[in-house]
């Protein structure tokens, strides 16, 4: 087991370049364990926009009232009422709209003079529409009263409308299945999860090639009495363990974060999706360790594979906001179908056969995947063997 | 001498291929991943019209006033009051178009008008108040009747019916706040902080304590500083051209606005870079060890700099600005990532100027330390 | 004098690297520096050429205090270091050319200069190619050109034949004493007594931070007491022998090394017939006998007690 012993010692002394790849990972991990905490309710809830609120008029009884109204809407956020803190919080996304109020609106607008609220949103944005209604419902109500009643006191008006705007629509719910947002961060987790693993075998499965093909000591391995056969069995067994300890060493933690969880029939499909990933991300990995010559080269490509393959397949920005032609593009790559597998498990309400066939069938892709390039891989170093 | 060593220098930086990948290329390739990933994220947010199902029942077909609504809420030539994407079903066909993810919501007439949702949302918001504001329009008009009958004939109706628009709109800047630009813009901030490697390499070849060539050079006849500002311009003229190409890259191939004051913009490049190439040449000459630690720091500080300013999660730099803002005015990344934001966004020159100011104002710090630790000729061990 | 060191002390922390180092250079010789590993001959080379700091001493080159800023003793300086300065992004070409370039500005002069170094080394062929693509020797070749091809006139070479092949090291020795036969005076380190004794006009050896003798090699080999030095294979040693064999006359010393007799003479005494002579009347089987003139590291052997090389 000479070989094998040397695969992990070469492992060991690339251990601290691995292990910042476990570091990344595991901080992304606790970061999104701490985010999307908010369960999901199965009652509806109105969405609330961000805005701010700056209002130069007087305190009239209309532009409180407004505001209470437009309380049940939106979260007001307390901001500088500077331009630049303004600006900035609407381009962050810290707020999405700013409701101005000019001096004088109230008087002008009692007495149905033109007038308008100075409005910023973000241009053709859903929040900004919804906004744009939700005041211009006020005020038009306001103006109906005005317009057909001469005699009304501020107060009457406010009393009215206030009763008018109470009327809601009667909302029925149809989905009655109790969502665990669990599902919704394990997924994220495990998605997460193939961008340090494919950086991790790429890094270590290059190194130990990168090694073992350098050109003296492969004479030399090849003088020794060891048999051609007995070396690649070795080196395969190393390959094998070292994806099987960096597989265990990636989904650890979330059995500590999402506990018995795992164990449910979700948590086990999102474990056995992960596995069959490492597939694919092994093979690939040996590909890369078979053609790159040099450390440097090593370091370059496994960051650009790894982060460009998680980029375009949905780890970083989900696949729904992806361009179309982006996500073709992925479903050239394993780790679009291993995404794509995690989202499917997150998103079933239930699972019975016609809901896990999808899910064996993105498997069996990414095991499709981990055998065509095995068998490249294979082609070039017989190709490599002829030639020297 | 001159230009013999910046020629030679220029030959050397330009042939390091790892370097060059690093401070090159890499950004053009993460670019290019930014760019196939965000392409989609701003119509993520716009508005598109609200696909939903109605009911078509007899109830419905009573409610004259409520198809009139809806007929203008989603009649396409009208503006920014068009709202739906209307199919007419039955209740068993839109419910599982619901249940399919194919419409958002299904109004549905049953002693009333009911709204069959799935989940809730921006969207559902929507069709909700609209629903409610139809309500809410009734009860106005029935309320004004009562007091006083006589409002029928003197344009109730008209005046119930007509919407009237009460909101002006004021752009927030000088161009649209499309979040997606801040990333391209650390990107390019992370690849001026990488030009460090070049003031990195430069510190190397030119103390004799790091490299045998440096030991060599300094026993030539030409002062080590005169050498050492040679090397170091050669080294912010690769990389002021590899931000070059990338800025032409974001913004020829990929599209990336950066607003339209050239002049600005290049100034930013110009002292992104410095900041950059002199930023590498102070972590290289202060800190004790070998090549490995320092080139490490170098990752570490520029990935931890991009990150604050955004380049991960693009609300971590409204996070730092408005939490910490000294920590933005020290790092290097968020200044070169500001200064575009504000060349961008803003109509004035303000920040800008000020963005710049610290970044000569840090170029200056490295320099100096540097400078001392350089001008040391002899040293206590090789 | 060339080189004038005096008194010159350097310390590493609690180590004394140089303890009174003196050192003197006369024009047109090449002086060895020979010492084991560790003795301090890097660090004196570094301390002559300002390169480290030190706590004491003076050194003067021409004549003229040695200083960082001393450019004009700088200009007149050749230094070709222990590990090999190069720059991996140029070629053999540009490597010399940007060496030489620090040192003389005019291109066409530069040119003539830099193809004069190239042959010296013998590297013609190789102008083109990166310093990846050299073997070993050739690589220290193209060191030595990136330190001569400005044509100084006091060379300092730091162990130029660490790690290379037979050829290459026949070429470089035989580089440097053409140069100094073209005018220029050379100081050469190494651990290699035979490199030394080959080409050095004059040796300094060097144990512990001091010089601890100077001389040609007649010289120094004359310091010592010993001679000629005859080891003899015997099949069966007994102490009965060592006696004897002490008892002749002119041995100085006399011991076994496994089955290996080793006898050392007086200076200009030959015992080798007397040895054989005694061996033959007592009827001692032996087998292989060799017979070698002192060594320095004999010199080195006697004046510290310990071998040259570890």
């Amino acid at each position: 087991m000479q070989v094998y012993k040397v695969y992990f010692k070469i492992i060991k002394s690339n251990i601290i370049q691995l292990m910042i790849y476990v570091f990344v990972f595991l901080f992304l991990a606790v970061i999104l364990s701490s985010t999307y905490s908010d369960p999901i309710k199965t009652d509806f809830t109105s969405a609330k926009v961000n805005i701010a609120f700056i209002n130069e008029d007087e305190d009239s009884i209309l532009l409180n009232n407004l505001k209470d109204y437009l309380e049940s809407h939106v979260n007001f956020i307390a901001l500088p009422h500077n331009e630049k803190s303004l600006q900035d919080a609407l381009f962050f996304r810290q707020i999405e709209y700013i409701v101005r109020i000019p001096k004088g609106f109230t008087k002008s607008f009692l007495k149905s003079e033109k007038v308008s609220v100075n409005i910023t949103k973000v241009p053709e944005s859903t929040s900004g529409i919804y906004m744009d209604t939700l005041i211009n419902k006020y005020l038009n109500t306001a103006r109906i009263y005005i317009e057909s009643e001469n005699d009304m006191t501020e107060k009457e008006l406010i009393e009215n409308m206030n009763t008018d705007l109470s009327e809601s629509a009667e909302i029925v719910m149809l989905n009655s299945a109790v969502e665990n947002d669990t599902y919704e961060k394990c997924a994220y987790y495990y998605n997460y999860l193939s961008y340090s693993l494919f950086a991790i075998l790429i890094l270590g499965v290059s190194a130990v090639m990168m090694v073992f093909h350098n050109k003296d000591l492969k004479k030399r391995n090849n003088c020794s009495p060891l048999k051609l056969k007995c070396m690649n069995f070795q080196m395969i067994l190393g390959n094998f363990s070292f994806t099987m300890v960096t597989w265990i060493l990636m989904i650890a933690s979330s059995f500590i974060l999402y506990g018995s969880f795992m164990f449910t029939s979700k948590g086990l499909l999102f474990i056995m999706n992960s596995f069959v990933f490492t597939l694919p991300a092994l093979s690939i990995s040996y590909l890369i360790g078979n053609l790159i010559k040099s450390k440097n080269a090593m370091s370059a490509v496994s960051n650009v594979v790894s982060l460009g393959t998680c980029f375009i397949s949905g780890v970083f920005v989900p696949q729904a906001h992806l361009g179309d032609t982006v996500l073709k593009l992925a479903s050239f790559t394993p780790t679009y179908w291993y995404v794509k597998t995690n989202n499917a498990i997150a998103d079933s309400i239930i699972l019975n056969t016609d809901t896990l066939m999808p899910l064996f069938y993105n498997m069996l892709i990414m095991v499709g995947f981990a055998v065509a390039v095995l068998v490249v891989t294979l082609v070039i170093i017989k190709q490599k063997r002829g030639l020297a | 001498m001159f230009w013999h060593i910046y020629k030679y220098r220029l030959k050397c930086l330009t042939r390091s291929r790892q370097m060059m990948f690093w401070t090159l290329l890499f950004p053009i390739i993460l670019g290019t991943l930014f760019y196939m990933a965000f392409s989609n994220l701003s119509s993520v947010e716009a508005f598109s019209h609200i696909k939903i199902a109605v009911v078509d029942n007899e109830e419905f077909q009573k409610d004259t006033n409520f198809r009139e609504a809806l007929q203008s809420a989603s009649d396409p030539d009208n503006g920014d009051g068009s709202l739906f994407d209307v199919t007419y079903t039955s209740k068993e066909e839109g419910e599982s178009l619901l249940m399919g993810g194919n419409i958002e919501g299904i109004i549905y007439f049953n002693n009333g008008i009911k709204l069959i949702l799935k989940e809730s949302g921006l969207n559902q918001t929507i069709i909700k108040e609209f629903i409610d504001h139809y309500k809410q329009t009734l009860s106005t008009v029935s309320a004004i009747i009562n007091r006083n009958p006589e409002a029928m004939q003197k344009g109730l109706i008209e005046s119930s019916t007509s919407h009237k628009d009460f909101l002006k709109e004021a752009s927030a800047g000088s161009s649209a706040p499309d979040t997606t630009v801040n990333y391209f813009y650390t990107l390019i901030a992370m690849a001026c902080l990488y030009g460090s490697f070049f003031g990195l390499n430069e510190v190397t070849v030119n103390q004799a304590n790091l490299s045998a060539q440096a030991a060599r050079a300094n026993m030539s006849p030409v002062h080590k500083l005169r050498v050492f500002i040679y090397s170091m311009t050669a080294a912010a003229t690769i990389q002021l051209v590899n931000i070059g190409i990338l800025l032409l890259y974001l913004t020829v191939i990929l599209h990336i606005n950066f607003g339209t004051q050239i002049t600005y913009i290049l100034l930013t490049c110009i002292a992104g870079t410095v900041t950059g190439v002199t930023f590498g040449a102070f972590i290289g000459s202060i800190v004790k060890g070998g090549e490995g630690i320092k080139i490490g720091i170098l990752i570490a500080g520029s990935m931890t700099m991009s990150f604050l300013s955004g380049m991960m999660y693009d609300k971590m730099k409204y996070i730092v600005n408005t939490k910490v803002p000294v920590l933005g005015y020290l790092n290097p990344a968020n200044l070169i990532t500001d200064c575009f934001y504000s060349l961008y966004y803003y109509d004035t020159y303000t920040v800008f100027f000020t963005d710049i100011l610290f970044l000569i104002l840090l170029t200056a710090f490295f320099s100096l330390l540097t400078y001392l630790q350089i001008r040391r000729q002899k040293y206590a061990s090789l | 004098m060339v080189i004038s060191v005096k008194n010159l002390t350097k310390r590493y922390g609690d180590l004394v690297a140089l303890d009174h180092f003196n050192l003197e250079v006369g024009e047109g010789e090449i002086l060895g520096l020979l010492g084991p590993n560790g003795s301090g001959k890097t660090t004196a080379i570094n301390c002559i050429l300002s390169l480290l700091k030190y706590e004491k001493g003076s050194i003067d080159i021409y004549g003229k205090p040695m200083a960082p800023e001393a450019y004009d003793l700088k200009r007149k300086i050749g230094i070709i270091m222990q590990n090999v300065a190069v720059f991996e992004e140029l070629t053999v070409y540009e490597n010399i050319d940007y060496f030489c370039g620090l040192y003389i500005s005019d291109k066409n002069k530069r040119r003539s200069l830099v193809i004069e170094a190239m042959d010296f080394v013998g590297l013609n062929d190789y102008g083109k190619f990166y310093p990846k693509k050299l073997s070993g020797g050739l690589l220290r070749r193209l060191n030595i050109a990136c330190g001569i091809a400005h044509k100084p006139d006091l060379i300092i070479l730091d162990e130029p034949t660490v790690a290379v092949d037979p050829q290459s090291r026949n070429n470089i020795l035989e580089g440097i004493q053409r140069l100094n036969r073209e005018g220029a005076t050379v100081i050469y380190t190494s651990h290699y007594m035979e490199e030394v004794e080959q080409i050095c006009t004059r040796i300094a050896i060097m144990d512990k931070g001091k010089i601890i003798a100077t001389g040609n090699k007649e010289e120094l080999k004359a310091m010592i007491n010993s001679g000629e030095k005859i080891t003899v294979e015997i099949y069966n040693p007994e102490n009965r022998i060592l006696t004897d064999v002490k008892n002749l006359p002119h041995i100085v010393s006399a011991f076994f090394h496994d089955s290996f007799l080793t006898v050392k003479s007086e200076r200009d005494k030959n015992n080798l017939m007397v040895l054989i002579d005694y061996l033959k009347t007592r009827q001692i089987a032996f087998g292989k006998i060799y017979s070698e003139p002192p060594t320095l590291n004999d010199v080195f052997l006697e004046i510290t007690g310990k071998e040259l090389r570890d």
